[in-house]
Order: structure tokens, then C-alpha cells, then sequence
């Protein structure tokens, strides 16, 4: 038995009464906020990359098929001048996604600007495709393939930006800082 | 069998677990007197004894997934917190020395059985403790207040059980003498 031992063990509490210098939770609580700031920026970062590679990966797709088809440069047409039916479908797609890159852009303000600008390099890329589409269209008015792409190509984006939006929401809402508000 | 220990701060914990910095915080102030009195005692500078002890929440809460409730939270974050400050203290160049055989006197059951003078008070053994050179008072630390066994401390610092006991003792007498000294003065 180690009567030294005993003693600590009998006095322990008178052992451990030291309190930390005065502050010690502020400025634990600025350490805790700035990881967890980092680890958010990290996510953020991470995210914004795998967003630009699920545009590209859109991209690339509806590049084969564009490659498929002939490409000849003719006046731009819609799919609103083929027939009203889809002409609301167009309307529709086209306010909604609209809408969606302009909440994006909103979103985004305050984050880096080299991650901002390479995914918003990205989605307006998408407009070049649709250019790309749309003179398709042209060219075949009445191929039902082309009018599909055009469809998809649609739905494919505004589905890419409602995971983009729905993301950033998430990550833009802090999970919990209420203890930012208590008394230390 | 895996074994669970019931903690009091279960629930805390397992919020912990899910990121929420309110519960982290509040562990923090439940744990923060405890560790940064770990870590003051090893050491022995109140600046860096905070920055470790907050580091090592930091650390705890940044791998808390791997907490499986196999042992009390404040233990977990104690052998945390042990670790960081001991490497602070590596920062300085301490070194834990293997003690050779024929240094290796372990003393017998008999000294440690001694009974300790009613003069010494808990204040004197504390300064007494402080001003001890880092590494008898590493050893003399995790043995008697953190409660760890000498194969425990052999994992934590890299030297051997045997060097560990061996070391604690001689930083025990050590301490004896001195005060035994203090009260002779």
C-alpha cells in the first residue's frame, strides 16, 4: 500500500483546485467556432467541386449526344415556336431555372471566389449547350429525338440545380450557436 | 461482451457526437477545471496547461466518433489530454530516460508503506510536486494524481513499466526528503 498515494486519493478534490485563467471559456469558445467555421468551409469547398463535376458530367452527356446529331448553323429556334403544348413546358422550365441560378448567385456571394466563379463557369456553360440544342432544333423542328434532348436537358437542370440550392441551404444554416448567446 | 459504462453525461455526449456546439460547450465547462488541472500539474505553466487542456477537447470532439462508451467520457478526454500536454512538454526536450538495471532499485513495499509526517500539509506537497524537475514530476503526476498504472504510463511516455516504477519512486523519495527538509526549516 502506498500510503502516499492514500493520502492524494483521500484529498483529491484540495488536489485538483486550480480554476483556469480567467477568460478560458471565450476564448475556447472562439477556438470552437473557428474549427467548426474551417470544417464547414472545408465541407463547402468540397461540395462546390463535386457540384462542378455533376455539371460537367451533364455536360459531357448531352455533348455525345449533341455530336450525334448533324450540326448546321441555322437561325435559332425554340421549342415555344413548334407548338404551344410545349411552349408552356418551356415557359415553365425556363422561369423555374432562372429563378434557381439567380439564388444561386445569392447564395454563393461571401463564399471564395475561386470556388464561386468555377461553378458558376460551370452552370453557364450550360447555356452554350442549350444554344447548341436549340439550333439542333432548328435544323430538325420536327425530330422528336432533338425535342426530347431538348426536354431532358431541361429537367436534367433544373434537377442539378435543385441539389445544388437545396445544398447550400443546408450548409449556409449554422447547426447550433446557441451557446454563442450565453453568459461566460 | 462489448463492456458500456453508464455515464452521467451520456446524453450530452451522444449530441456531442452529432456536432452540436451547445452540448460541446457544456461539456467543456463540466470537464475544463479537471483537465487543465492535468495538465498544469504536468506542465507547470498555466498558459500552456490552457492551451493544451483546450486542445485536447478540441482533439476529443474532433474524433468523438471513435468514444464507444467503453470507458467514462472524462477518462477518455484525461488520457487526452494527458497526451497533448505531454507533448508540449516533448516541445521542451524532456526526455523520459530507461533507467539500466543496475540503477533499477525498485524499493521495497516497505518505504512505500511509510507513513507520511503530520506535518506535511496538502499545500506543501503541492508546491513541493511543482518544483520537481519535469520528469519525476511527469511520473509522480500520472501515478498518483491521474491514477494510471506503470504499464499504463510505459504506453503513455515510452519507457518501460519497470523504468516507470523505478522512477516514480525515486521521485517519491524524493519528494519525501524535501519535505521532510521543509519541515526540519
Amino acid at each position: 500500500m502506498d500510503t502516499l498515494k492514500n493520502y492524494i486519493d483521500q484529498n483529491r478534490d484540495q488536489f485538483n483546485d486550480l480554476t483556469p485563467p480567467e477568460g478560458h471559456e471565450m476564448r475556447f469558445a472562439y477556438k470552437l467556432g473557428h474549427t467548426q467555421k474551417k470544417r464547414r468551409s472545408i465541407t463547402t469547398t468540397t461540395f462546390l467541386k463535386i457540384a462542378a463535376i455533376s455539371v460537367l458530367t451533364l455536360l459531357s452527356s448531352l455533348y455525345i449526344f449533341e455530336n450525334m446529331t448533324n450540326n448546321k448553323p441555322e437561325p435559332i429556334l425554340t421549342l415555344s415556336e413548334i407548338n404551344q403544348d410545349y411552349a408552356d413546358v418551356e415557359f415553365y422550365f425556363t422561369s423555374t431555372t432562372n429563378n434557381q441560378l439567380e439564388l444561386i448567385e445569392k447564395t454563393l456571394n461571401g463564399e471564395p471566389s475561386m470556388e464561386k466563379d468555377l461553378l458558376m463557369n460551370e452552370l453557364s456553360s450550360l447555356d452554350t449547350l442549350q444554344l447548341q440544342l436549340q439550333k439542333e432544333l432548328n435544323a430538325n423542328p420536327n425530330d422528336e429525338r432533338v425535342i426530347n434532348a431538348m426536354l431532358q436537358y431541361y429537367q436534367f437542370k433544373m434537377k442539378v440545380l435543385t441539389q445544388i440550392i437545396d445544398r447550400l441551404k443546408e450548409m449556409k444554416t449554422p447547426k447550433n450557436h446557441e451557446y454563442e448567446t450565453t453568459t461566460i | 461482451m462489448e463492456q458500456q459504462v453508464i455515464d452521467i453525461n451520456k446524453a450530452l455526449v451522444l449530441k456531442c457526437k452529432k456536432g452540436n456546439s451547445k452540448a460541446q460547450f457544456e461539456i467543456y465547462k463540466l470537464y475544463a477545471k479537471a483537465m487543465y488541472n492535468t495538465a498544469q500539474r504536468i506542465l507547470n505553466n498555466s498558459a500552456e496547461a490552457e492551451d493544451a487542456m483546450q486542445e485536447a477537447f478540441l482533439k476529443a470532439f474532433a474524433n468523438i466518433g471513435e468514444f464507444r462508451f467503453e470507458s467514462a467520457f472524462g477518462s477518455w478526454l484525461r488520457r487526452i489530454t494527458v497526451n497533448i500536454s505531454l507533448d508540449y512538454l516533448r516541445k521542451r526536450k524532456v526526455v523520459f530516460e530507461e533507467i539500466s538495471d543496475h540503477q533499477n532499485n525498485i524499493p521495497d513495499e516497505e518505504s512505500l508503506e511509510q507513513p507520511i509526517p503530520d506535518e506535511v500539509t496538502i499545500s506543501k506537497i503541492k508546491k513541493l510536486v511543482s518544483a520537481l524537475p519535469d520528469g519525476y514530476r511527469t511520473i509522480i503526476t500520472l501515478h498518483l494524481f491521474e491514477g494510471f498504472d506503470h504499464e499504463e504510463i510505459s504506453e503513455i511516455t515510452g519507457i518501460t513499466p519497470s523504468a516507470s516504477r523505478s522512477q516514480y519512486c525515486r521521485a517519491r523519495k524524493k519528494l519525501l526528503e524535501e519535505v521532510k527538509q521543509k519541515i526540519k526549516l
